[in-house]
């Protein structure tokens, strides 16, 4: 085609190729964003949908990733009690140092084994204190043993070698018992492990249904619309541009479910930190739920947009480039 | 400005809808397309649209070859292409003003020019008075003159009308091919199908008519021949 005359005023009245593309933005966003708010309820029950199914595996991994961290401070590595028969025990403990794969030892005698038995069970206090000595009476003096705690070098921290350590001081003169506290770990860190890979699981399971959800909804959206999208593409709208309302409908409803997902998730916390940290203390921790990490607020909001996002470019995309004027 | 060479087009049915057509439309020429229904009318402007391609032949518009052209291509093209449809295809739920600018925004022109063009366009049409009404809102004659103010909106090179007045009454109609001749006198090419016979009559253009897919081409009248 020959140049018209009024190519030469283009530049003037004509945007740039990108501010085009800015403007198509803004422009589609914008009439998404009215369409979503002209169906308020149905828009806010989307969102809650996506929410809770993207809430809860979050809520499992904070729970999850909050355990692992406290047990992580025992940081894996096991101690052995040994109980030592009779007086003189702190001597002899003192040389199993000098044992290849023992790192430290320390000497607990009976009296400070008591000690931490009062504290621990709260019966240290004046109200118990009756309580607790007519109880000790009952025995000759103090029933409690000496306790050595060994520590194993990190290299042996394996638990073969742990086992093995424990049956050699088993052997060791004046040795009553040998109490290796690695089992519970063992079986607590399995449970975690499970547990972190349950998490994923589900996590995977709920964002592909976030993916449905989204990608169902852009697709009626899209049916819905077909006699618009073939006006559009009669007077020159790329497959593109007229993909580009949808893609926002895909992006804001995963925003939004992602939003959702977070207040959810604040809120579960909320409501089950207090009971959870009264069970914890129960046991004598100070374990806490504790607040929303921010990581994982970041990661809901911003996981849930970008499902939308790619629901809506896989279900609608093709969709669009399929219907012909 | 719009050139068809041997043009035949068979569809998947085995029916051949267009046979070995060929027609010249100079620039700045109004044409009218009649024939039966059935003749290859729509055809022929699905073609030009680049909905079809040929079976054989060559669709030229505007130098630029509808056969040979890469799909992502097509967009770009039908910017340039101004169309009428019998149904006028406005979108219900944006107002006059936003449906004549639709073509504008997909072009990217400025936000003040918009408004402009699409003021000027509406202007034309007699409707400036209801940009801010919903196409529903009108009656078929003013739906009808939306359509045509958003296919002039850019101001393209080629006008395809198809069967611009079927819903319109005599009055209407002479007053919609009217506008089509104000265009066509600042140098847009026209092409109407239309089977309003005794409306093309009465204009003196130049008549084209397809039977069975094939020309009986014939200058109407004693007016211009283009």
């Amino acid at each position: 085609m020959a140049p018209r005359p009024e190519a030469t005023v283009d530049a003037r009245v004509r945007l740039s190729a990108p501010a085009t593309w800015l403007l198509h933005h803004k422009l589609a966003c914008a009439a998404t964003v009215s369409r979503l708010g002209a169906e308020r309820i149905s828009t806010l029950l989307v969102m809650l949908t996506i929410g809770i199914a993207l809430a809860l595996p979050g809520l499992l991994f904070v729970a999850v990733e909050r355990v692992a961290e406290v047990t992580e401070r025992w940081d894996g590595t096991p101690r052995i009690n040994v109980f030592l028969s009779e007086d003189g025990g702190a001597e002899r403990a003192a040389r199993w140092e000098a044992m290849a794969d023992v790192a430290e030892v320390v000497y607990q005698s009976p009296q400070a084994s008591l000690d931490e038995l009062l504290a621990a069970t709260g019966f240290g206090g004046a109200a118990f204190g009756a309580a607790m000595d007519g109880i000790l009476a009952g025995f000759e003096g103090n029933p409690l043993p000496a306790v050595a705690i060994v520590t194993p070098t990190p290299a042996a921290a394996a638990p073969a070698r742990v086992r093995a350590l424990a049956v050699e001081l088993q052997k060791e003169e004046g040795v009553e018992g040998v109490q290796v506290d690695l089992e519970w770990l063992q079986r607590l860190q399995a449970g975690l492990a499970l547990m972190q890979r349950l998490t994923w699981g589900l996590g995977i399971l709920l964002a592909a249904a976030v993916v449905l959800v989204v990608g169902s909804l852009t697709r009626m959206a899209v049916a819905q619309r077909e006699d618009e999208i073939r006006v559009l593409k009669l007077v020159g709208g790329s497959d593109g541009f007229v993909l580009r309302p949808f893609l926002y409908l895909g992006l804001i409803f995963g925003l939004a479910g992602g939003f959702a997902a977070v207040l959810l998730l604040a809120l579960a916390l909320a409501f089950i930190g207090v009971p959870v940290a009264d069970l914890a203390r129960s046991y004598g921790s100070d374990f806490r739920l504790g607040e929303m990490p921010w990581a994982v607020a970041l990661v809901l909001f911003g996981g849930g947009g970008l499902l939308g996002w790619l629901a809506a470019m896989l279900t609608a995309g093709r969709q669009i480039s399929a219907i012909e004027p | 400005m719009i050139e068809l060479i041997g043009v035949s087009k068979r569809f998947d049915n085995g029916r051949e809808a267009l046979s070995n057509l060929s027609l010249s439309l100079p620039r700045g020429s109004l044409t009218f397309l009649t024939g039966h229904s059935g003749a290859g009318k729509s055809t022929l402007l699905k073609l030009l649209l680049r909905m079809e391609l040929p079976t054989r032949g060559q669709v030229m518009v505007g130098g630029a070859n509808l056969a040979q052209m890469p799909r992502r291509a097509v967009p770009r093209y039908r910017q340039r292409i101004g169309v009428v449809f019998q149904d006028h295809m406005l979108l219900s739920d944006r107002s006059v003003f936003d449906n004549v600018a639709i073509p504008l925004v997909i072009g990217g022109y400025r936000e003040a020019d918009r408004a402009r063009r699409v003021r000027a366009a509406l202007t034309r049409v007699g409707l400036l008075d209801k940009e801010k009404q919903l196409p529903t809102q009108l009656s078929a004659g003013e739906q009808q003159r939306v359509g045509i103010a958003r296919a002039v909106v850019n101001r393209p090179a080629v006008l395809l009308a198809d069967e611009p007045t079927g819903n319109l009454d005599p009055e209407l109609s002479r007053e919609v091919m009217g506008l089509f001749h104000l265009f066509q006198q600042v140098g847009v090419t026209v092409l109407i199908a239309t089977h309003d016979l005794e409306l093309v009559g009465s204009f003196g253009d130049r008549v084209v008519e397809l039977a069975d897919g094939r020309l009986k081409d014939r200058e109407a009248g004693d007016g211009p021949a283009s």
